[in-house]
């Protein structure tokens, strides 16, 4: 089972390659996503979460956009750490989606600068060609997830979902 | 309480030859160690509730390191785990940090590597201890109030003045003095501040 999941998260390739789902529009004229994940969040509620994506490539900015607006968050792009952290959006993000080469400040000290200041955002890092000792570092400074590229929007989208559905996925057991 | 038992480091491996370096390895710098050749002797021998730390080697035959990692989590143990692995990937360390364990290394390892992560993993497990120690206490000192106490100390962690929680409670202000100070006193409280942090303290966690 475990061997499984790992083969989903990395056979096929992220971006145009893999379709993102198609999807249907409700008679309410509300667009939900027709995967084999669990329901959308329904858009009768109040705002929509908010997903932060950083990422210095726009292919793949827009790649994740496109990939997410249809289970039913809305998507604030940014380029660098440093434009994210001055947008003034760091407290009312439902998680965020952060590429770990960054240029400027990486991922991985974006995350550790959001966890001094006490800010808890559930954070995934994406990474390509990464390593084990970087994956376990991330972990242990408080990512959620850490997925490496290529990966299939699956592993991304599925811990979206949870994490807007309010159940972390990770971290550390509480004592 | 009192008797402290020395925190050991637990070693689950299926290679004896690794069983035996880092048995020899731990105990040149002095520290504990008992070593097993599966998860199933591990939990046969009922050591997840001992102070230290687990190092576990994540491929073995029959029950692998992360199934006994989820037994483990099933059986409430906060047990630290250092995972070991000849051939880890990426999502198969970030699967076993988000199950909680505290490290994940590959090997060849340095010794001195693996030393320090145990002693960080030691350290962590004694904090942990030491906060779960502490609730336990609140909690045994909550439970000494009575009913009405109990309600005085509600009120008052409420950030009420006394005034109020007499009229809330339908007490004379001299009843409710009365009652905050038994509260105080079995609380073992030496400020308002620290009454409220104790009584966070544990309903946090009770959430």
């Amino acid at each position: 089972m475990k061997t499984a999941l790992h083969a989903t998260r990395s056979r096929s390739a992220f971006r145009p390659a893999s379709p993102s789902p198609p999807l249907i529009v409700s008679c309410t004229g509300l667009v939900v996503a027709h995967s084999p994940m669990s329901p959308a969040i329904s858009a009768t509620q109040e705002a929509p979460p908010i997903v932060g994506v950083i990422d210095s490539d726009p292919v793949a900015r827009a790649a994740l956009k496109t990939m997410l607006q249809p289970v039913g968050v809305e998507v604030m792009s940014f380029d660098t750490a440093e434009s994210y952290l001055l947008s003034g959006s760091t407290r009312n993000l439902a998680c965020l989606i952060v590429d770990l080469l960054l240029p400027g400040m990486s991922g991985l000290e974006l995350l550790r600068r959001l966890r001094s200041n006490g800010n808890d955002v559930p954070v995934i890092l994406l990474a390509d060609e990464s390593d084990v000792p970087t994956a376990v570092a991330a972990m242990r400074e408080g990512a959620t997830d850490f997925i490496e590229k290529p990966y299939v929007n699956v592993a991304i989208l599925k811990q979206v979902q949870k994490l807007i559905r309010g159940q972390s996925g990770g971290g550390v057991i509480p004592a | 309480m009192i008797k402290e038992i020395k925190p050991t480091v637990f070693v689950v491996d299926d290679d004896a030859a690794v069983r035996d370096s880092l048995r020899m390895l731990l105990k040149s710098v002095g520290l504990p160690v008992e070593v097993f050749e599966s998860g199933q002797e591990f939990l046969d021998a009922d050591r997840d509730d001992r102070p230290g730390c687990l190092v576990l080697d994540i491929r073995m035959p029959g029950m692998s390191g992360l199934e006994l990692q989820v037994k483990l989590n099933e059986r409430h143990s906060i047990l630290p785990i250092i995972f070991i692995t000849g051939h880890g990937d990426v999502p198969m360390a970030v699967e076993a940090m988000q199950a909680g364990a505290v490290d994940f290394i590959q090997k060849p390892f340095r010794d001195q590597d693996l030393l320090d992560r145990i002693n960080q993993a030691l350290e962590k497990d004694a904090g942990s201890r030491r906060m779960l120690a502490e609730r336990n206490m609140i909690r045994k000192r909550l439970e000494s109030l009575t009913p009405r106490e109990k309600e005085v100390l509600d009120l008052v962690v409420a950030g009420k003045a006394n005034k109020v929680i007499a009229g809330d409670l339908n007490l004379s202000q001299r009843t409710v003095e009365i009652h905050r100070a038994r509260v105080m006193e079995k609380m073992e409280a030496h400020s308002l501040a620290h009454l409220v942090r104790m009584v966070l303290e544990v309903e946090r966690v009770e959430e």
